[in-house]
């Protein structure tokens, strides 16, 4: 049977995370995420880098955290952010003594933020509200969770770890106050594997409670449902904060093509798979709007729900986002760590926690090293040949480092260099390069790693070449794998569709229905 | 802009989709009758077939449609025929004999296989059923390949047929047929990329290069050549026949929508109207319906530089639904843009078959549409049947169907709203 110094169960950007750290300390690390990377709460936010300021007044200890990582993030994986700035915005209606309040809170938790006039404000976000009232500057900036978390298990493989997806833990078989062996299977094939481990990192994010309870622990936490609703095209320069206790629609995000809206508050009793709902998209849009008119006027592709884990005995907003790294040895498991709560800005140092954590019971004295080594080694992007030299900023941008091989793709392989995803301007080599790597199984593993099909028509166009790209791949069945694909596209967008949208999206399923004789599940909202 | 001087007509039909262009035809026989549309056509869209009936109420080992279980349960026009005096047996054959003769005659030469299924593969690899489709389209049945070598050809630079894709589907959809994609690129059409369909038919035109392409089939070892449609309607017959006489294979078209094949139907209905004595006003707007209690009297049909009143005795709407653009949407709502109009559910057809594609989600969506009595007659917003304005095809509530199934039931519902319209002109 396989041994492995540690093992871990969770593969979003804190699993991810405790993986880097780990191999690059030298330990002979397994990972294993039961979706796929990153497709829980780490790819279910609204993407941004915390400058702390939005928990600044209730949660001073996450803020002061969020200030620290968000310097370390910048020098860390500078290609998966873009430093656009972040603004809070006071409007009327809101408490009027809550911008001094957050001044100071935010100066008491190290978080940096500079004071703007109304003139200035509109300057730097000329969409914003001609109603506005004070304005501060912060050091928000948008982020890649996925472009993140993929690199992170990229740099922990070159380091030696092993990750993979598509494996869920069945159970652990217990002896002497130590997990012996975990069993896990694939989720697609079925294919049971066991694991000897030394020590188990429980990184499951808002599933933690339920892989605790396989060692017969209880974790005390919550679980809450976030949606948010993402528009085609950027409303607005950087990040725009309400300046008012955190509550519905007063984040908007502009990253890559789109600008997210976030984020609705609503604690569940245990995490199950959420789907955002109409009435959730229409509160975000209706409040961001007050905030940004100019989100009535663009087109939402998408409204999508995430669940955040929460290290509270209160449920909801009230909530802390900090987090805590439990060792469970005095509840009698010796060689289980949990990682609960927190939040994508500060996954490196839950990470870092849960390492530190797990080498005390490796007995390794091994420190971190990830605050200061960067994610992939950044350099400068060559001009490229011919028509692909178009794409050179944004292949930088989303594949980093790594996009040598992405170009390589698209400029050596028959029509590399197609545009298949027109809404995000994706290459069939790109889409190539991935669908041949072994943890792609998917179209949505695609869309995760590209961002094809994430744009205007949400697949409708580019989904027969993604499968086009992938189907010569796969063992599976090509028609299942695209009805999958596009029930989940539809699922996203059914929430957001009326009128001229509508009548486009009725046209898209019914080429799709109709002539291709897919079947669409059925989601009802 | 210009005011015409009024027109009078026997009967106005508003729409030049299937729908529209059918209940001119057929009631431009005895009638003077003109044709008002706005823009493209959901027809033209479409995949150019046109199925009456669908895979679940076939009967497989009679090879017979099961009549009842259509007029009871699936279709609701098949409800509205079965509850007016006309019935399914009698419309069917007339509708599917009078498109047929007025395709033919215009150069698009239809396989009526109205009580069989014409089974086909589509450009993505999958299959699709339908009962009358062009002959060139039409692979015949597809299980007739068994045992055989199916060669897909793409031309590099046109999307509309990607052949690894479709060999990739088609390996589960077509058992025991090998099929091998091959990709060709023609000289004169060199490192260009997204070309329609149009183009490449451009191409296509002068001599040599249709042979060029031919040589480029004989290379091929498959006796079976599937090819995206690269013909217009003028050139169809010859350009397809030529391609299979002189490279000795079978070689036919997969279904595309929003490709030739739609427009090719589109055309041939047009002509086929006009050569029935319609006047076909294209890229006319109708901005206004005149209407006095339960009487339609005139509408103002305009263009952007003229204007003009038409007075009727008869006035058909196939205006087709919200993807033809005949109904406007209201945020979710269905409503009617002339509010003139009854729009609602129709009947108990609350539960669509899932064949058609739906979910409750989209069900909600597209259900409604114009409510008509059982002689076709549209309703007033109170719910009075009107006395000389009648509905047809996909804008009437239910018959909104996904692109290619539907026309059947768009062809079946004009020509039934034709024939009681023809009383009141």
């Amino acid at each position: 049977m396989a041994r492995v110094e540690a093992l871990i169960i969770g593969g979003g950007a804190t699993g991810a995370g405790v993986a880097r750290d780990l191999a690059l300390r030298g330990i002979d690390t397994l990972l294993l995420e039961r979706g796929d990377f990153c497709a829980g709460a780490s790819g279910g936010n609204h993407g941004m880098l915390h400058s702390g300021g939005r928990y600044a007044v209730m949660d001073p200890s996450s803020a002061r955290e969020c200030a620290t990582e968000n310097k370390i993030l910048r020098h860390l994986a500078p290609y998966c952010l873009e430093d656009c700035g972040g603004l809070f915005a006071s409007l009327p209606g809101d408490d009027a003594d809550y911008p001094d309040r957050f001044e100071k809170a935010c100066r008491d938790a190290k978080v940096e933020l500079s004071a703007l006039s109304v003139k200035e404000a509109r300057e730097v976000e000329p969409g914003i509200s001609p109603a506005l009232l004070r304005a501060y500057k912060v050091n928000d900036a948008s982020i890649d969770p996925f472009s993140l978390v993929l690199g992170n298990i990229e740099s922990a493989r070159d380091a030696g770890a092993k990750a993979l997806n598509y494996q869920v833990v069945q159970s652990f078989k217990i002896s002497r106050g130590s997990i012996d062996e975990v069993l896990y299977r694939d989720s697609m094939t079925g294919g049971a594997e066991k694991v000897k481990p030394e020590v188990v990192i429980n990184a499951a994010g808002a599933w933690v409670g339920e892989i605790a309870s396989l060692a017969r622990l209880r974790i005390d936490m919550h679980v809450d449902k976030g949606t948010m609703v993402v528009l085609d095209g950027r409303v607005c320069n950087g990040l725009v904060n309400r300046l008012r206790p955190p509550s519905n629609g007063d984040i908007v995000v502009p990253n890559h093509t789109a600008s997210i809206v976030g984020t609705t508050s609503a604690p569940l009793s245990r995490p199950e798979p959420v789907s955002a709902t109409r009435e959730e998209a229409l509160s975000l849009l209706k409040e961001a709007s007050a905030m940004l008119p100019g989100v009535s006027r663009a087109r939402a592709v998408r409204a999508y729900a995430g669940i955040r884990p929460l290290l509270s005995p209160v449920p909801g907003r009230e909530a802390s986002r900090g987090f805590q790294v439990l060792d469970h040895s005095s509840k009698g498991v010796n060689n289980l760590i949990s990682v609960v709560g927190g939040k994508l800005t500060t996954y490196r140092l839950m990470a870092e926690r849960a390492a530190d954590a797990a080498c005390r019971v490796l007995g390794s004295s091994e420190r971190c090293r990830t605050a200061s080594a960067p994610l992939m080694r950044e350099e400068e992007a060559p001009r490229l040949e011919g028509t692909l030299d178009m794409h050179r900023i944004r292949l930088q941008r989303k594949y980093g480092p790594a996009r040598r091989k992405v170009v390589e793709a698209c400029s050596q392989r028959p029509r590399g260099n197609e545009v298949v995803c027109s809404c995000e301007q994706v290459l069939r080599g790109e889409l190539e390069h991935f669908a041949s790597h072994p943890d792609v199984r998917t179209l949505g593993d695609l869309t995760r790693r590209t961002r094809a099909g994430m744009g205007f028509c949400q697949g409708g166009m580019c989904a027969l070449g993604m499968l086009s790209a992938l189907a010569q791949r796969t063992d599976q069945d090509p028609k299942r794998l695209l009805e999958g694909y596009l029930s989940d596209r539809w699922k996203g967008l059914c929430p957001v569709l009326e009128g001229e949208q509508l009548r486009q999206e009725v046209m898209k399923r019914y080429l799709l229905t109709g002539t291709y004789q897919l079947r669409i599940r059925e989601v009802v909202r | 802009m210009r005011e015409l001087k009024p027109l009078h007509v026997d009967a106005l039909v508003i729409g030049h989709g299937a729908a529209g262009l059918m209940a001119a035809s057929s009631l431009a026989e005895d009638n003077n009758v003109a044709v008002v549309g706005k823009g493209t056509t959901a027809t033209s869209l479409s995949t150019g077939c046109v199925s009456y009936i669908r895979k679940d109420i076939f009967k497989q080992e009679q090879g017979i449609i099961d009549l009842e279980a259509l007029a009871r349960s699936v279709h609701p026009f098949a409800d509205i025929i079965e509850r007016s005096s006309l019935t399914l047996e009698e419309v069917l054959p007339q509708v599917s004999s009078f498109l047929f003769r007025s395709l033919s005659d215009q150069g698009l030469e239809m396989t009526d296989d109205t009580f069989h299924f014409v089974d086909m593969l589509t450009n993505a690899g999958t299959r699709y059923a339908c009962s009358i489709a062009p002959t060139f389209t039409a692979a015949g049945r597809l299980d007739r390949l068994e045992g055989e070598q199916l060669a897909l050809l793409g031309i590099s630079g046109q999307g509309d047929l990607d052949p690894e894709l479709v060999a990739v589907m088609s390996a589960r959809e077509l058992e025991g047929v090998k099929v091998r994609p091959h990709r060709y690129a023609m000289k004169g059409l060199k490192g260009r990329s997204g070309m329609t369909s149009a183009e490449v038919a451009f191409h296509l035109r002068p001599e040599g290069n249709l042979e060029e392409l031919a040589a480029a089939i004989r290379e091929l070892d498959e006796d079976h050549v599937a090819i995206p449609p690269l013909f217009e309607l003028q050139r169809l017959h010859k350009g397809m026949s030529e391609l299979s006489t002189t490279t000795g294979r079978n070689v036919f078209e997969l279904v595309t929508p929003m490709s030739l094949p739609g427009q090719r139907l589109q055309e041939a209905m047009e002509r086929a109207a006009v050569g029935h004595g319609c006047r076909l006003l294209k890229n006319h707007l109708v901005t206004k319906l005149e209407v006095h209690g339960a009487r339609v009297a005139a509408a103002i049909i305009q263009t952007p530089t003229r204007v003009q009143r038409v007075t009727f005795n008869s006035v058909i709407l196939a205006t087709g639904d919200l993807v033809g653009g005949g109904l406007a949407l209201q945020g979710r709502e269905v409503v009617d843009p002339f509010s003139a109009f009854k729009v609602g559910k129709f009947g108990e057809m609350e539960t669509l078959p899932d064949q058609t594609g739906y979910d409750a989600a989209m069900r909600a969506f597209v259900e409604a549409g114009y409510l008509v009595t059982n002689d076709m007659r549209l309703l007033t917003r109170e719910g009075k049947p009107f006395e000389n304005a009648f509905g047809a095809g996909a804008a009437l509530a239910s018959f909104s169907f996904p692109t290619g199934v539907g026309l059947g039931g768009e062809l079946l519902t004009a020509w039934v709203a034709a024939e009681y319209a023809r009383e009141v002109s």
